[in-house]
């Protein structure tokens, strides 16, 4: 008599998807509701990156700006409002309203404005685009609920879509959450 | 390391073509024309190929070229000249450099990036009384000696390096002479001038961190301002992007505003679409 051999498990795999990126470029913005997705920016110097999420209806968006003031340029304006904070800013807000976001629930979120080693602050563009958000923000009643601005080293920004988490990575460190 | 040792181990460190630094010696001579240029580009099969490429993409307007004095006649002596010189340098500048944390091309489109802001800097200045085409290659060139500081920074130079970037709040110049003796703007200089490059040039790429701005701004003010820019506008790359040091004194002696600085950089911003183009002929 053979000994039983012992049934060996079935196989079996539980998978998910890896989480799709959805990247967006310097000056650019994308709100989405694909909570299968995430938002990424990379390389934030100087520029500042803007997150909002709505939890309830787990949708967001992600703004990297670059300068403060669109004021510069008419035509940059209207061209590529997402370049500049005081055009892009209010447009990131209203394409989270357009997909089903409501402002009283808005998680608000922003980083960057990295700068140079300059005590005198002559070149602070990036003290300029933090501030030109916090300055929106309170304009309209929003209370960022989290803000990481400053220092000489650049972030990359990623936003899960399906819990509205924001890890910001550095060179200089592990990712971690803000 | 003396900035001669270290230069003594660049040795397989090549010159550009000798068309570019033909080119950049005619530089010096305003009377030079177009017939010079296209007769160094004609001894140049390469190079005039690439260009005749770069001519005739939707970049540069999509222009049907066929000949390389048709490219002078249509562009521009000093777009061409421009062109030349930016493909003559490419791969000296593009390869990965480890040590300073920097993928291929990363510093060369870093590099191209000052160099074409050299330009828009320029248009504001005119009083400086500076040739375009010399503050274009200073600015191509002004970061060349990174290439050379690249070969003798180990692993454990690059931490000491990053330590006193991240936690003393040093800019890279600091740490480059505290860690590996030299840096890279006198290792450059010193390399450009071995090649014979313009003692104008020379002069700038050595002083780009610690710019002449008295009796009036001289040419490594206007790669200082240059650098900064590329730097803020680029992808920040590498880990000493922002571990500069601006000049205080920079903007008063270039007379300019904030918002002339925020024009300057949204200049900057527009002028990677180039960059990008000419990376990928090179």
């Amino acid at each position: 008599m053979t000994p039983k051999s012992k049934p060996s498990a079935p196989k079996q795999w539980v998978a998910s998807a890896p989480k799709k990126n959805l990247v967006v470029g310097m000056g650019e913005m994308i709100a989405s509701s694909d909570n299968q997705a995430s938002l990424v920016t990379y390389s934030l110097g100087s520029c500042v990156g803007v997150v909002v999420y709505d939890p309830v209806v787990r949708i967001g968006g992600m703004l990297h700006a670059m300068l403060p003031d669109s004021t510069i340029s008419d035509e940059r304006a209207k061209s590529r409002p997402f370049m500049f904070v005081d055009t892009g800013l209010p447009a990131l807000f209203h394409a989270v309203y357009a997909l089903g976001g409501l402002k009283h629930r808005l998680i608000v979120k922003y980083a960057g404005g990295a700068h140079f080693l300059d005590q005198n602050r002559i070149f602070n563009i990036g003290e300029l685009n933090s501030a030109a958000v916090a300055s929106i923000l309170a304009r309209n009643g929003v209370t960022p609920h989290a803000v990481e601005c400053g220092g000489s080293e650049g972030r990359t920004l990623r936003m899960d879509l399906s819990t509205g988490n924001l890890t910001v990575e550095m060179s200089s460190q592990k990712p971690r959450l803000l | 390391m003396s900035t001669e040792e270290l230069i003594a181990k660049a040795g397989h460190l090549k010159p550009p073509a000798s068309t570019v630094t033909r080119l950049i010696e005619l530089l010096s001579n305003i009377e030079s024309c177009n017939s010079e240029l296209l007769f160094l580009l004609e001894h140049d099969a390469i190079l005039s190929a690439k260009i005749l490429g770069l001519c005739n993409s939707a970049a540069m307007g999509g222009h049907c070229i066929e000949s390389l004095d048709q490219a002078i006649l249509r562009l521009g002596y000093q777009s061409i000249y421009k062109l030349v010189l930016s493909l003559g340098f490419g791969s000296t500048l593009s390869p990965k450099l480890d040590g300073y944390q920097f993928h291929a091309s990363a510093l060369w489109q870093h590099s191209l990036l000052a160099a074409i802001v050299t330009s828009p800097i320029l248009e504001r200045q005119a009083s400086l009384d500076l040739n375009p085409s010399i503050a274009y290659t200073a600015g191509l060139v002004h970061d060349i000696g990174k290439v050379v500081l690249n070969q003798v920074m180990d692993e454990a130079k690059l931490v000491r390096i990053r330590e006193m970037l991240s936690r003393d709040h040093c800019a890279l110049l600091e740490a480059e002479r505290a860690v590996i003796g030299s840096d890279h703007a006198e290792t450059g200089a010193y390399l450009l001038r071995s090649w014979g490059l313009p003692g104008s040039i020379v002069e700038a790429v050595a002083h780009h961190h610690s710019p002449v701005l008295s009796p009036k701004p001289q040419l490594s003010a206007v790669i200082h301002l240059a650098d900064l820019l590329a730097h803020n506008a680029g992808p920040a790359p590498g880990m000493a992007s922002y571990s500069v040091r601006p000049h205080p004194e920079v903007y008063s002696a270039m007379h300019l505003t904030s918002q002339d600085v925020q024009r300057l950089i949204l200049a900057t911003i527009e002028a990677q679409t180039f960059v990008e183009v000419i990376a990928t002929a090179s």
